[in-house]
């Protein structure tokens, strides 16, 4: 009877473990990755990418998980068809022969009022490298839009600095800046 | 010395320029033949400077610089060898398609429909016509020369403005290196008309004005006016002096190389904004 008990007590536990660990996928309406870079030493130029999917998984118990983002790389846009195009081109981003910008990390962990800092891989025309994300908040909450209220939602505000040559992209350096600073404001729906 | 050769004039026209010209003096003394082996060498020199000297991940653009050697590795044995016209250009058919297909290889495997062959034919038809016009023209070798000079000149202007710098730096040099081998054929040059071994820039200038259209946003309408460059050489000139005969030829060429670059300026997406 005890043995029963026990094996029912640990079913009861890895159940909970489990169910702890929630599933999301991106909301590709509110998730648009941005990015800074210097222009020839004159200012500071800004683009985003309009097209994001990706699935995330989320503990929020011991707030640990994953991230699995895929950004659209010919959605660039600067908010000049010329220069879109020219990023598009083997110059930049190359999107002919590397249509996604991906960023996968499988053990993230954030400290318990949801910042940190999450290491995981960067893939940029054909290149990948670690790259660590600066998690500067986190907010989960029931859509207050939603009638049924059944949908539960995730937010996260995040950036990174990276070197575009550590990536192969090294055209126009030194005069177009070689540091970029990314940014990622991100929603993701429980599934 | 570093941010001298960082400068996009001197990768793509003041060195290639210079060394080929240089070398070609040489080889004009030693072993004429191989005068046109500097437009690869310098070429090649260049090539690094622009595209960065790694490999890997092995873009397009890097795959066109191996397909580069490959074709010169067949030029030098396809001189060597006494085969009829018909079976040299079979060769170099094969040779050509496999290198557009491999260039193409990443757009290919994400074609669902008939799009990826029809731009695989076009690209094929594209370089094919410019090898084969060309190579009828090797003995003919400062006209053949002008022509790839020319025609690389007029990739390199259409691909600038088709949004790439760096397929329109890569031909650009070409240009040059072109320049350089035919005034040293012009100045230096014992007046021999044999061949120049031009097979490996002709395949290059070609890959790269299809890479243009495929991996930036240059237009084919462009490519079709640099397909008219070759075909100048065929015009009746009957004129002896040399100079005079290349400069009437130019004045004919430059018309197609402006409306490539109407074109491409008309609907492409320029680097430079």
């Amino acid at each position: 009877m005890r043995r029963v008990t026990l094996l029912a007590m640990l079913l009861l536990i890895s159940g909970a473990a489990t169910a702890a660990t929630e599933s999301y996928t991106i909301d590709p309406n509110h998730t648009y990755p941005n990015f800074t870079i210097n222009h020839l030493g004159y200012s500071t130029m800004h683009g985003r990418f309009g097209s994001t999917s990706g699935k995330l998984t989320l503990d929020r118990s011991s707030m640990t998980g994953s991230v699995d983002i895929t950004i659209d790389a010919a959605s660039v846009d600067t908010g000049m068809k010329k220069r879109d195009d020219h990023l598009r081109s083997p110059d930049f981003l190359n999107v002919g022969e590397f249509p996604s910008i991906t960023y996968k990390a499988d053990k993230a962990k954030l400290n318990k009022d949801g910042t940190g800092k999450v290491v995981g891989k960067l893939t940029l025309a054909g290149v990948s490298k670690d790259v660590t994300l600066n998690v500067k908040s986190m907010n989960c909450a029931t859509h207050p839009f939603d009638p049924s209220k059944q949908k539960f939602v995730c937010g996260f505000d995040a950036t990174a600095t990276i070197m575009r040559s550590d990536f192969g992209v090294k055209y126009g350096l030194p005069g177009i800046g070689d540091e970029m600073q990314l940014s990622f404001e991100l929603e993701a729906v429980r599934d | 010395m570093a941010t001298f050769f960082d400068n996009p004039l001197v990768q793509s026209a003041l060195l290639p320029f210079v060394v080929t010209f240089v070398l070609a003096g040489i080889a004009g003394l030693v072993r004429p033949r191989w005068r046109g082996l500097s437009v690869v060498a310098g070429f090649y020199l260049s090539a690094p400077l622009i595209t960065g000297a790694q490999l890997l991940p092995l873009t397009s653009t890097r795959k066109i610089l191996v397909l580069g050697i490959v074709g010169l590795i067949v030029a030098l044995l396809l001189s060597r060898q006494l085969m009829d016209a018909r079976r040299r250009y079979f060769i170099l058919l094969l040779l050509v398609s496999a290198a557009a297909t491999w260039v193409l290889w990443p757009v290919l495997l994400r074609a669902n429909d008939l799009s990826g062959l029809f731009t695989l034919a076009a690209s094929v038809v594209y370089v094919i016509w410019l090898v084969v016009l060309l190579d009828k023209q090797r003995q003919q070798a400062s006209t053949q020369l002008l022509s790839v000079l020319i025609l690389a000149a007029g990739t390199a202007i259409v691909a600038t403005l088709g949004a790439s710098a760096l397929l329109g730096q890569l031909s650009g040099a070409l240009a040059a290196a072109s320049g350089g081998l035919l005034l040293a054929l012009l100045v230096l040059g014992k007046g021999r008309d044999d061949d120049l071994l031009l097979f490996p820039a002709v395949l290059l200038v070609g890959l790269v004005g299809l890479a243009a259209v495929v991996y930036a946003s240059l237009n084919w309408q462009s490519l079709l006016c640099l397909m008219l460059i070759p075909l100048v050489s065929r015009l009746p000139l009957t004129l002896n002096n040399i100079w005079i005969k290349l400069f009437v030829q130019l004045l004919i060429m430059l018309p197609m190389v402006a409306g490539a670059a109407y074109l491409a300026w008309d609907t492409g997406s320029d680097a430079y904004y």
